[in-house]
Protein backbone atom coordinates (compact mmCIF):
# COMPACT_ATOMS: atom_id res chain seq x y z
CA UNK A 1 0.00 0.00 0.00
CA UNK A 2 1.32 3.39 -1.00
CA UNK A 3 0.46 6.71 0.67
CA UNK A 4 0.46 8.63 -2.65
CA UNK A 5 -1.73 6.17 -4.51
CA UNK A 6 -5.33 7.19 -5.19
CA UNK A 7 -7.87 4.67 -4.00
CA UNK A 8 -11.34 4.32 -5.47
CA UNK A 9 -14.43 2.70 -4.05
CA UNK A 10 -15.27 -0.39 -6.04
CA UNK A 11 -18.33 0.07 -8.22
CA UNK A 12 -19.26 -3.46 -7.24
CA UNK A 13 -19.89 -2.48 -3.62
CA UNK A 14 -22.82 -0.14 -3.21
CA UNK A 15 -23.27 1.87 -0.04
CA UNK A 16 -26.78 1.86 1.38
CA UNK A 17 -28.02 3.30 4.68
CA UNK A 18 -30.71 1.05 6.10
CA UNK A 19 -32.37 1.99 9.39
CA UNK A 20 -29.30 3.83 10.64
CA UNK A 21 -26.75 1.22 9.48
CA UNK A 22 -24.29 1.89 6.68
CA UNK A 23 -23.86 -1.23 4.62
CA UNK A 24 -21.86 -2.16 1.56
CA UNK A 25 -23.82 -4.43 -0.75
CA UNK A 26 -21.79 -6.53 -3.20
CA UNK A 27 -23.15 -6.65 -6.75
CA UNK A 28 -21.97 -8.14 -10.04
CA UNK A 29 -18.85 -10.28 -9.75
CA UNK A 30 -18.24 -9.07 -6.20
CA UNK A 31 -21.47 -10.81 -5.15
CA UNK A 32 -19.71 -14.10 -5.87
CA UNK A 33 -16.58 -13.12 -3.89
CA UNK A 34 -18.05 -11.26 -0.95
CA UNK A 35 -20.82 -13.10 0.80
CA UNK A 36 -23.37 -11.00 2.62
CA UNK A 37 -23.26 -7.38 3.64
CA UNK A 38 -20.31 -5.39 4.95
CA UNK A 39 -21.29 -3.20 7.90
CA UNK A 40 -19.41 0.07 8.08
CA UNK A 41 -18.81 2.20 11.12
CA UNK A 42 -19.56 5.90 10.88
CA UNK A 43 -15.93 6.66 10.05
CA UNK A 44 -15.77 3.73 7.61
CA UNK A 45 -18.77 5.14 5.79
CA UNK A 46 -17.10 8.56 5.66
CA UNK A 47 -13.94 7.03 4.18
CA UNK A 48 -15.90 5.02 1.64
CA UNK A 49 -17.72 8.14 0.44
CA UNK A 50 -14.35 9.89 0.04
CA UNK A 51 -13.12 6.94 -1.97
CA UNK A 52 -16.16 7.12 -4.23
CA UNK A 53 -14.62 10.36 -5.49
CA UNK A 54 -11.09 8.90 -5.35
CA UNK A 55 -8.70 9.73 -2.50
CA UNK A 56 -5.11 9.11 -1.41
CA UNK A 57 -4.36 7.54 1.95
CA UNK A 58 -3.12 10.91 3.13
CA UNK A 59 -6.36 12.61 2.06
CA UNK A 60 -8.34 9.98 3.93
CA UNK A 61 -6.32 10.69 7.09
CA UNK A 62 -7.00 14.41 6.68
CA UNK A 63 -10.71 13.70 6.29
CA UNK A 64 -10.75 11.76 9.57
CA UNK A 65 -8.82 14.55 11.32
CA UNK A 66 -11.30 17.14 10.06
CA UNK A 67 -14.28 15.17 11.30
CA UNK A 68 -13.11 13.60 14.58
CA UNK A 69 -11.13 14.77 17.59
CA UNK A 70 -8.26 12.29 17.24
CA UNK A 71 -4.51 12.63 16.81
CA UNK A 72 -2.82 12.02 13.44
CA UNK A 73 -1.23 8.73 14.52
CA UNK A 74 -4.60 7.25 15.52
CA UNK A 75 -6.25 8.51 12.33
CA UNK A 76 -3.45 7.11 10.16
CA UNK A 77 -3.70 3.74 11.93
CA UNK A 78 -7.48 3.59 11.45
CA UNK A 79 -7.25 4.48 7.76
CA UNK A 80 -4.51 1.91 7.16
CA UNK A 81 -6.54 -0.79 8.94
CA UNK A 82 -9.61 0.11 6.86
CA UNK A 83 -7.69 -0.10 3.58
CA UNK A 84 -6.10 -3.39 4.56
CA UNK A 85 -9.51 -4.90 5.33
CA UNK A 86 -10.81 -3.85 1.91
CA UNK A 87 -7.66 -5.17 0.27
CA UNK A 88 -8.07 -8.51 2.03
CA UNK A 89 -11.54 -9.07 0.57
CA UNK A 90 -10.39 -7.92 -2.85
CA UNK A 91 -12.48 -4.79 -3.23
CA UNK A 92 -9.81 -2.11 -3.06
CA UNK A 93 -9.40 -0.37 -6.40
CA UNK A 94 -6.11 1.53 -6.68
CA UNK B 1 -59.83 1.98 9.97
CA UNK B 2 -57.99 -0.65 12.01
CA UNK B 3 -55.10 0.48 14.22
CA UNK B 4 -52.55 -1.49 12.23
CA UNK B 5 -53.74 0.02 8.94
CA UNK B 6 -53.60 3.51 10.37
CA UNK B 7 -50.06 2.94 11.69
CA UNK B 8 -48.99 1.55 8.32
CA UNK B 9 -50.23 4.64 6.49
CA UNK B 10 -48.70 7.03 9.04
CA UNK B 11 -45.29 5.39 8.86
CA UNK B 12 -45.35 5.09 5.06
CA UNK B 13 -46.23 8.77 4.71
CA UNK B 14 -43.44 9.70 7.15
CA UNK B 15 -40.89 7.66 5.20
CA UNK B 16 -41.94 9.16 1.87
CA UNK B 17 -41.42 12.58 3.48
CA UNK B 18 -37.92 11.52 4.55
CA UNK B 19 -38.88 11.43 8.20
CA UNK B 20 -39.52 8.93 10.99
CA UNK B 21 -42.64 8.64 13.11
CA UNK B 22 -42.66 10.16 16.61
CA UNK B 23 -44.88 7.59 18.32
CA UNK B 24 -44.31 7.80 22.03
CA UNK B 25 -46.78 5.50 23.80
CA UNK B 26 -46.32 1.79 24.28
CA UNK B 27 -47.83 -0.07 21.31
CA UNK B 28 -47.73 -3.69 22.47
CA UNK B 29 -45.93 -6.62 20.90
CA UNK B 30 -48.97 -7.81 18.99
CA UNK B 31 -49.43 -4.40 17.37
CA UNK B 32 -45.77 -4.15 16.31
CA UNK B 33 -45.83 -7.70 14.96
CA UNK B 34 -49.05 -7.01 13.05
CA UNK B 35 -47.59 -3.79 11.62
CA UNK B 36 -44.45 -5.54 10.37
CA UNK B 37 -46.44 -8.48 8.98
CA UNK B 38 -48.70 -6.06 7.13
CA UNK B 39 -45.69 -4.15 5.81
CA UNK B 40 -44.28 -7.43 4.48
CA UNK B 41 -47.62 -8.30 2.88
CA UNK B 42 -47.49 -4.97 1.05
CA UNK B 43 -43.81 -5.34 0.08
CA UNK B 44 -42.84 -2.20 2.00
CA UNK B 45 -41.11 -3.59 5.08
CA UNK B 46 -37.83 -1.68 4.54
CA UNK B 47 -39.72 1.63 4.31
CA UNK B 48 -41.88 0.96 7.35
CA UNK B 49 -39.03 -0.41 9.46
CA UNK B 50 -36.87 2.60 8.72
CA UNK B 51 -39.72 4.97 9.59
CA UNK B 52 -40.38 3.40 12.99
CA UNK B 53 -37.19 1.86 14.37
CA UNK B 54 -35.94 4.99 16.13
CA UNK B 55 -39.21 6.30 17.58
CA UNK B 56 -39.60 6.35 21.39
CA UNK B 57 -42.32 3.67 21.25
CA UNK B 58 -39.91 1.29 19.49
CA UNK B 59 -37.48 1.67 22.39
CA UNK B 60 -40.13 0.21 24.70
CA UNK B 61 -40.77 -2.83 22.49
CA UNK B 62 -39.18 -6.29 22.45
CA UNK B 63 -35.76 -5.81 20.81
CA UNK B 64 -35.83 -9.38 19.47
CA UNK B 65 -38.78 -8.52 17.23
CA UNK B 66 -36.95 -5.48 15.91
CA UNK B 67 -33.77 -7.48 15.32
CA UNK B 68 -35.74 -10.04 13.32
CA UNK B 69 -37.44 -7.45 11.09
CA UNK B 70 -34.25 -5.39 10.75
CA UNK B 71 -32.54 -8.45 9.29
CA UNK B 72 -35.43 -9.07 6.93
CA UNK B 73 -35.49 -5.43 5.79
CA UNK B 74 -31.72 -5.49 5.17
CA UNK B 75 -31.98 -8.69 3.16
CA UNK B 76 -34.78 -7.27 1.02
CA UNK B 77 -32.79 -4.13 0.22
CA UNK B 78 -29.65 -6.16 -0.47
CA UNK B 79 -31.46 -8.40 -2.96
CA UNK B 80 -33.17 -5.46 -4.63
CA UNK B 81 -29.85 -3.65 -4.98
CA UNK B 82 -28.42 -6.74 -6.71
CA UNK B 83 -31.48 -7.00 -8.97
CA UNK B 84 -31.32 -3.34 -9.96
CA UNK B 85 -27.62 -3.63 -10.70
CA UNK B 86 -28.24 -6.77 -12.77
CA UNK B 87 -30.89 -5.04 -14.86
CA UNK B 88 -28.65 -2.02 -15.49
CA UNK B 89 -25.90 -4.37 -16.69
CA UNK B 90 -28.29 -6.25 -18.97
CA UNK B 91 -29.95 -3.30 -20.71
CA UNK B 92 -26.87 -2.13 -22.69
CA UNK B 93 -26.50 -5.64 -24.13
CA UNK B 94 -30.07 -5.54 -25.39
CA UNK B 95 -29.60 -2.05 -26.81
CA UNK B 96 -26.32 -3.04 -28.52
CA UNK B 97 -28.13 -5.93 -30.21
CA UNK B 98 -30.85 -3.58 -31.45
CA UNK B 99 -33.55 -5.05 -29.19
CA UNK B 100 -36.14 -2.39 -28.37
CA UNK B 101 -36.99 -3.52 -24.87
CA UNK B 102 -39.05 -0.96 -22.97
CA UNK B 103 -38.74 -1.25 -19.21
CA UNK B 104 -42.07 -0.75 -17.45
CA UNK B 105 -42.81 -0.06 -13.77
CA UNK B 106 -39.93 -1.50 -11.71
CA UNK B 107 -36.84 0.65 -11.88
CA UNK B 108 -38.74 3.58 -13.42
CA UNK B 109 -40.94 3.79 -10.33
CA UNK B 110 -38.13 2.80 -7.95
CA UNK B 111 -36.03 5.81 -8.86
CA UNK B 112 -38.82 8.12 -7.70
CA UNK B 113 -38.60 6.90 -4.08
CA UNK B 114 -36.38 8.63 -1.50
CA UNK B 115 -34.27 5.44 -1.28
CA UNK B 116 -34.89 3.57 -4.53
CA UNK B 117 -33.85 0.07 -3.51
CA UNK B 118 -36.28 0.13 -0.59
CA UNK B 119 -39.00 -0.37 -3.23
CA UNK B 120 -38.95 -4.08 -3.82
CA UNK B 121 -39.90 -5.72 -7.12
CA UNK B 122 -40.47 -9.41 -7.66
CA UNK B 123 -39.29 -9.03 -11.23
CA UNK B 124 -38.55 -6.52 -13.96
CA UNK B 125 -40.92 -6.29 -16.90
CA UNK B 126 -39.73 -5.65 -20.45
CA UNK B 127 -42.12 -4.89 -23.31
CA UNK B 128 -40.90 -6.08 -26.70
CA UNK B 129 -42.14 -6.00 -30.28
CA UNK B 130 -43.20 -9.65 -30.91
CA UNK B 131 -40.55 -10.17 -33.60
CA UNK B 132 -37.81 -9.32 -31.09
CA UNK B 133 -38.79 -11.98 -28.58
CA UNK B 134 -36.49 -14.63 -30.08
CA UNK B 135 -33.30 -12.47 -30.22
CA UNK B 136 -34.03 -11.19 -26.72
CA UNK B 137 -34.32 -14.74 -25.41
CA UNK B 138 -30.94 -15.57 -26.94
CA UNK B 139 -29.28 -12.56 -25.31
CA UNK B 140 -30.76 -13.36 -21.91
CA UNK B 141 -29.64 -16.97 -22.17
CA UNK B 142 -26.12 -15.99 -23.26
CA UNK B 143 -26.00 -13.56 -20.32
CA UNK B 144 -26.65 -16.35 -17.81
CA UNK B 145 -30.40 -16.37 -17.44
CA UNK B 146 -32.54 -19.47 -17.70
CA UNK B 147 -36.16 -19.68 -18.83
CA UNK B 148 -38.61 -20.73 -16.12
CA UNK B 149 -40.49 -22.76 -18.70
CA UNK B 150 -37.95 -24.60 -20.86
CA UNK B 151 -40.64 -25.44 -23.45
CA UNK B 152 -42.77 -22.30 -23.68
CA UNK B 153 -45.94 -22.08 -25.73
CA UNK B 154 -44.95 -20.35 -29.00
CA UNK B 155 -48.10 -18.22 -28.68
CA UNK B 156 -47.36 -17.09 -25.12
CA UNK B 157 -47.29 -13.31 -24.64
CA UNK B 158 -45.06 -13.54 -21.54
CA UNK B 159 -41.83 -15.45 -20.88
CA UNK B 160 -40.04 -15.44 -17.54
CA UNK B 161 -36.28 -15.82 -17.00
CA UNK B 162 -34.20 -16.17 -13.84
CA UNK B 163 -30.54 -15.34 -13.30
CA UNK B 164 -28.50 -18.51 -12.69
CA UNK B 165 -26.23 -16.91 -10.14
CA UNK B 166 -28.23 -13.92 -8.97
CA UNK B 167 -31.67 -12.83 -7.82
CA UNK B 168 -32.80 -11.02 -10.98
CA UNK B 169 -36.03 -12.25 -12.58
CA UNK B 170 -37.11 -10.82 -15.91
CA UNK B 171 -40.48 -11.10 -17.61
CA UNK B 172 -40.54 -10.52 -21.36
CA UNK B 173 -43.90 -9.33 -22.61
CA UNK B 174 -45.09 -8.89 -26.16
CA UNK B 175 -48.34 -7.51 -24.73
CA UNK B 176 -48.76 -5.69 -21.43
CA UNK B 177 -51.92 -7.66 -20.61
CA UNK B 178 -52.74 -11.29 -21.44
CA UNK B 179 -54.71 -10.90 -24.67
CA UNK B 180 -56.82 -13.96 -23.86
CA UNK B 181 -58.36 -12.28 -20.80
CA UNK B 182 -62.00 -11.41 -21.41
CA UNK B 183 -61.91 -8.95 -18.53
CA UNK B 184 -58.92 -6.80 -19.51
CA UNK B 185 -57.23 -8.25 -22.62
CA UNK B 186 -58.63 -5.27 -24.53
CA UNK B 187 -56.46 -2.87 -22.46
CA UNK B 188 -53.63 -3.73 -24.89
CA UNK B 189 -55.16 -1.51 -27.55
CA UNK B 190 -54.01 1.60 -25.68
CA UNK B 191 -50.36 0.55 -25.81
CA UNK B 192 -50.13 -0.83 -29.35
CA UNK B 193 -48.01 2.16 -30.45
CA UNK B 194 -46.04 2.56 -27.21
CA UNK B 195 -42.72 1.83 -28.94
CA UNK B 196 -43.20 4.74 -31.35
CA UNK B 197 -43.56 7.12 -28.38
CA UNK B 198 -40.76 5.59 -26.29
CA UNK B 199 -38.32 7.74 -24.32
CA UNK B 200 -34.92 7.16 -22.70
CA UNK B 201 -34.42 7.82 -18.98
CA UNK B 202 -30.96 8.17 -17.49
CA UNK B 203 -30.73 6.13 -14.32
CA UNK B 204 -27.54 5.60 -12.27
CA UNK B 205 -25.37 6.29 -15.28
CA UNK B 206 -27.28 3.97 -17.61
CA UNK B 207 -29.86 4.48 -20.33
CA UNK B 208 -33.25 2.95 -19.66
CA UNK B 209 -35.71 2.89 -22.57
CA UNK B 210 -39.32 3.14 -21.48
CA UNK B 211 -42.80 4.31 -22.41
CA UNK B 212 -43.52 8.03 -22.45
CA UNK B 213 -45.02 9.68 -19.37
CA UNK B 214 -48.64 9.49 -20.49
CA UNK B 215 -48.41 5.86 -21.60
CA UNK B 216 -46.62 4.95 -18.40
CA UNK B 217 -49.11 6.55 -16.03
CA UNK B 218 -51.94 5.06 -18.10
CA UNK B 219 -50.27 1.67 -17.77
CA UNK B 220 -49.84 2.03 -13.99
CA UNK B 221 -53.57 2.80 -13.67
CA UNK B 222 -54.59 -0.05 -16.00
CA UNK B 223 -52.29 -2.40 -14.12
CA UNK B 224 -53.91 -1.47 -10.81
CA UNK B 225 -57.35 -1.95 -12.30
CA UNK B 226 -56.31 -5.34 -13.68
CA UNK B 227 -55.29 -6.47 -10.20
CA UNK B 228 -58.41 -4.89 -8.70
CA UNK B 229 -60.41 -7.19 -11.01
CA UNK B 230 -58.33 -10.11 -9.72
CA UNK B 231 -57.70 -10.25 -5.95
CA UNK B 232 -56.78 -6.61 -5.39
CA UNK B 233 -53.53 -4.67 -5.07
CA UNK B 234 -51.47 -3.10 -2.31
CA UNK B 235 -50.63 0.38 -1.10
CA UNK B 236 -47.23 0.45 -2.85
CA UNK B 237 -48.97 0.44 -6.21
CA UNK B 238 -50.77 3.61 -5.12
CA UNK B 239 -47.42 5.09 -4.06
CA UNK B 240 -46.02 4.35 -7.53
CA UNK B 241 -48.86 6.25 -9.19
CA UNK B 242 -48.58 9.22 -6.81
CA UNK B 243 -44.81 9.55 -7.12
CA UNK B 244 -45.02 9.15 -10.90
CA UNK B 245 -47.69 11.85 -11.16
CA UNK B 246 -45.68 14.17 -8.89
CA UNK B 247 -42.52 13.64 -10.95
CA UNK B 248 -43.93 13.85 -14.47
CA UNK B 249 -47.20 15.77 -14.00
CA UNK B 250 -46.27 18.59 -16.38
CA UNK B 251 -45.35 16.14 -19.17
CA UNK B 252 -48.43 13.94 -18.76
CA UNK B 253 -51.28 14.44 -21.23
CA UNK B 254 -53.98 14.20 -18.59
CA UNK B 255 -56.78 14.48 -21.13
CA UNK B 256 -55.47 11.32 -22.82
CA UNK B 257 -55.26 9.57 -19.45
CA UNK B 258 -58.81 10.60 -18.58
CA UNK B 259 -60.13 9.49 -21.96
CA UNK B 260 -58.50 6.09 -21.44
CA UNK B 261 -59.98 5.80 -17.95
CA UNK B 262 -63.45 6.58 -19.32
CA UNK B 263 -63.04 3.87 -21.96
CA UNK B 264 -62.18 1.22 -19.39
CA UNK B 265 -64.85 2.47 -16.97
CA UNK B 266 -62.05 3.30 -14.55
CA UNK B 267 -62.66 7.02 -14.15
CA UNK B 268 -64.09 6.90 -10.61
CA UNK B 269 -61.61 4.20 -9.63
CA UNK B 270 -58.70 6.38 -10.76
CA UNK B 271 -60.16 9.44 -9.03
CA UNK B 272 -60.47 7.45 -5.79
CA UNK B 273 -56.85 6.26 -6.12
CA UNK B 274 -55.66 9.83 -6.56
CA UNK B 275 -57.74 10.92 -3.58
CA UNK B 276 -56.03 8.23 -1.45
CA UNK B 277 -52.74 9.63 -2.69
CA UNK B 278 -53.71 13.15 -1.63
CA UNK B 279 -55.19 12.20 1.74
CA UNK B 280 -52.72 9.58 2.94
CA UNK B 281 -49.61 9.71 0.75
CA UNK B 282 -47.65 12.48 -0.92
CA UNK B 283 -49.61 13.25 -4.09
CA UNK B 284 -49.39 16.99 -4.70
CA UNK B 285 -52.18 18.05 -7.12
CA UNK B 286 -50.20 21.17 -8.10
CA UNK B 287 -46.96 19.37 -8.93
CA UNK B 288 -48.87 16.60 -10.65
CA UNK B 289 -50.84 19.17 -12.71
CA UNK B 290 -53.96 17.19 -11.88
CA UNK B 291 -56.86 18.35 -14.08
CA UNK B 292 -59.54 20.38 -12.28
CA UNK B 293 -62.30 17.96 -13.17
CA UNK B 294 -60.41 15.11 -11.53
CA UNK B 295 -59.56 17.18 -8.48
CA UNK B 296 -63.23 17.80 -7.86
CA UNK B 297 -64.68 14.48 -8.95
CA UNK B 298 -66.84 12.84 -6.32
CA UNK B 299 -65.20 9.56 -5.38
CA UNK B 300 -65.47 7.93 -2.00
CA UNK B 301 -62.00 6.51 -1.44
CA UNK B 302 -62.73 4.72 1.83
CA UNK B 303 -64.04 1.41 0.51
CA UNK B 304 -61.20 1.20 -2.01
CA UNK B 305 -58.61 2.02 0.66
CA UNK B 306 -60.00 -0.67 2.94
CA UNK B 307 -59.75 -3.20 0.11
CA UNK B 308 -56.19 -2.10 -0.74
CA UNK B 309 -55.00 -2.40 2.84
CA UNK B 310 -56.56 -5.84 3.17
CA UNK B 311 -55.22 -7.07 -0.18
CA UNK B 312 -51.43 -6.85 0.14
CA UNK B 313 -49.20 -6.95 -2.92
CA UNK B 314 -51.36 -7.92 -5.90
CA UNK B 315 -54.11 -9.30 -3.73
CA UNK B 316 -52.04 -12.08 -2.22
CA UNK B 317 -53.28 -11.23 1.28
CA UNK B 318 -55.23 -14.43 1.67
CA UNK B 319 -56.24 -17.59 -0.12
CA UNK B 320 -59.87 -16.52 -0.15
CA UNK B 321 -58.85 -13.39 -2.06
CA UNK B 322 -57.03 -15.47 -4.63
CA UNK B 323 -60.04 -17.68 -5.06
CA UNK B 324 -62.54 -14.82 -5.07
CA UNK B 325 -60.80 -13.35 -8.13
CA UNK B 326 -62.75 -15.79 -10.29
CA UNK B 327 -65.98 -14.12 -9.19
CA UNK B 328 -64.90 -10.56 -9.95
CA UNK B 329 -63.26 -11.50 -13.26
CA UNK B 330 -66.35 -13.45 -14.24
CA UNK B 331 -68.59 -10.45 -13.49
CA UNK B 332 -66.49 -8.09 -15.62
CA UNK B 333 -66.09 -10.60 -18.45
CA UNK B 334 -69.83 -11.23 -18.43
CA UNK B 335 -70.57 -7.54 -18.84
CA UNK B 336 -68.01 -7.13 -21.61
CA UNK B 337 -69.22 -10.14 -23.55
CA UNK B 338 -72.89 -9.49 -22.91
CA UNK B 339 -73.53 -12.85 -21.30
CA UNK B 340 -75.05 -13.42 -17.88
CA UNK B 341 -72.60 -14.16 -15.11
CA UNK B 342 -73.31 -17.46 -13.41
CA UNK B 343 -72.72 -18.25 -9.77
CA UNK B 344 -68.98 -17.85 -9.80
CA UNK B 345 -67.92 -19.70 -6.69
CA UNK B 346 -67.06 -23.03 -8.29
CA UNK B 347 -65.29 -21.22 -11.10
CA UNK B 348 -63.46 -19.20 -8.48
CA UNK B 349 -62.27 -22.24 -6.60
CA UNK B 350 -61.62 -24.36 -9.67
CA UNK B 351 -60.87 -21.95 -12.53
CA UNK B 352 -60.60 -23.12 -16.14
CA UNK B 353 -57.19 -23.98 -17.60
CA UNK B 354 -56.91 -20.74 -19.58
CA UNK B 355 -57.11 -18.69 -16.36
CA UNK B 356 -54.28 -20.65 -14.74
CA UNK B 357 -52.04 -21.14 -17.77
CA UNK B 358 -49.80 -18.18 -16.98
CA UNK B 359 -48.95 -19.46 -13.51
CA UNK B 360 -48.91 -23.13 -14.54
CA UNK B 361 -47.50 -23.08 -18.11
CA UNK B 362 -47.75 -26.87 -18.48
CA UNK B 363 -51.52 -26.33 -18.88
CA UNK B 364 -50.91 -24.78 -22.29
CA UNK B 365 -49.36 -28.01 -23.50
CA UNK B 366 -51.62 -30.35 -21.62
CA UNK B 367 -54.92 -28.92 -20.33
CA UNK B 368 -55.81 -32.35 -18.94
CA UNK B 369 -53.39 -31.60 -16.10
CA UNK B 370 -55.84 -29.02 -14.77
CA UNK B 371 -56.63 -30.98 -11.57
CA UNK B 372 -52.87 -31.02 -10.84
CA UNK B 373 -52.76 -27.22 -11.15
CA UNK B 374 -55.74 -26.90 -8.79
CA UNK B 375 -53.85 -29.08 -6.31
CA UNK B 376 -50.61 -27.11 -6.67
CA UNK B 377 -52.55 -23.91 -6.16
CA UNK B 378 -53.98 -25.21 -2.90
CA UNK B 379 -50.57 -26.47 -1.71
CA UNK B 380 -48.96 -23.14 -2.64
CA UNK B 381 -51.19 -21.37 -0.16
CA UNK B 382 -51.11 -24.32 2.18
CA UNK B 383 -49.74 -22.40 5.14
CA UNK B 384 -53.14 -20.78 5.51
CA UNK B 385 -56.12 -22.61 6.89
CA UNK B 386 -58.12 -24.24 4.13
CA UNK B 387 -60.46 -21.70 2.61
CA UNK B 388 -64.13 -22.40 2.70
CA UNK B 389 -66.19 -21.89 -0.41
CA UNK B 390 -68.45 -19.61 1.61
CA UNK B 391 -65.61 -17.31 2.60
CA UNK B 392 -64.40 -16.94 -0.99
CA UNK B 393 -67.99 -16.37 -2.13
CA UNK B 394 -68.64 -13.70 0.51
CA UNK B 395 -65.43 -11.85 -0.35
CA UNK B 396 -66.08 -12.20 -4.08
CA UNK B 397 -69.61 -10.83 -3.70
CA UNK B 398 -68.35 -7.94 -1.58
CA UNK B 399 -65.72 -7.12 -4.20
CA UNK B 400 -68.26 -7.27 -7.03
CA UNK B 401 -70.20 -4.61 -5.08
CA UNK B 402 -66.98 -2.57 -5.02
CA UNK B 403 -66.73 -2.90 -8.80
CA UNK B 404 -70.28 -1.51 -9.00
CA UNK B 405 -69.55 1.24 -6.50
CA UNK B 406 -66.65 2.47 -8.61
CA UNK B 407 -68.62 2.17 -11.85
CA UNK B 408 -66.46 -0.59 -13.33
CA UNK B 409 -69.53 -2.71 -13.92
CA UNK B 410 -73.16 -1.65 -14.23
CA UNK B 411 -75.63 -1.92 -11.39
CA UNK B 412 -77.61 -4.54 -13.29
CA UNK B 413 -74.69 -6.99 -13.68
CA UNK B 414 -75.22 -9.98 -11.39
CA UNK B 415 -72.41 -12.07 -10.05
Amino acid sequence: MCREKTYHASGELLLRRIAGEDLLIPVGEAAGRVHGLICLSESGSLLWQEMERGATEEALVERILSEYDVDRETAAGDVRAFLEKLDKIGVLVP
Amino acid sequence: MQTCDSLLLQSLRAWLDGEGVDWDGELGEDVWAALFRKAEAHGILPMIFEAVYACPAAGKADPRLFTLYRQRAKKMVMLQTEKTDGLLRLLPRLADAGVQALVVKGILCRELYPKPDFRISGDEDLLLPPEQLAPCREILTAWGMVPEDPRPDPAASCLAFRQKDGPLRIELHTRLFPPESEAYGDFNRFFADAHSRAVIRHIRGGEVPTMDETDHLSYLLCHCLKHFLHGGFGIRQVCDICLFANAYGAEIDWQRVMALCRQIRGETFAAALLRIGREYLTLDPGRACLPEEWKHMEADENALLEDILDAGVFGGGSMSRRHSAGITLNAVAAEKTGRRAGCGVLKALFPPARDLARRYPYLRRNPRLLPLAWGERIVHYGQERPVGAGEALRLGSRRVKLLRQYGIIHEKTRE
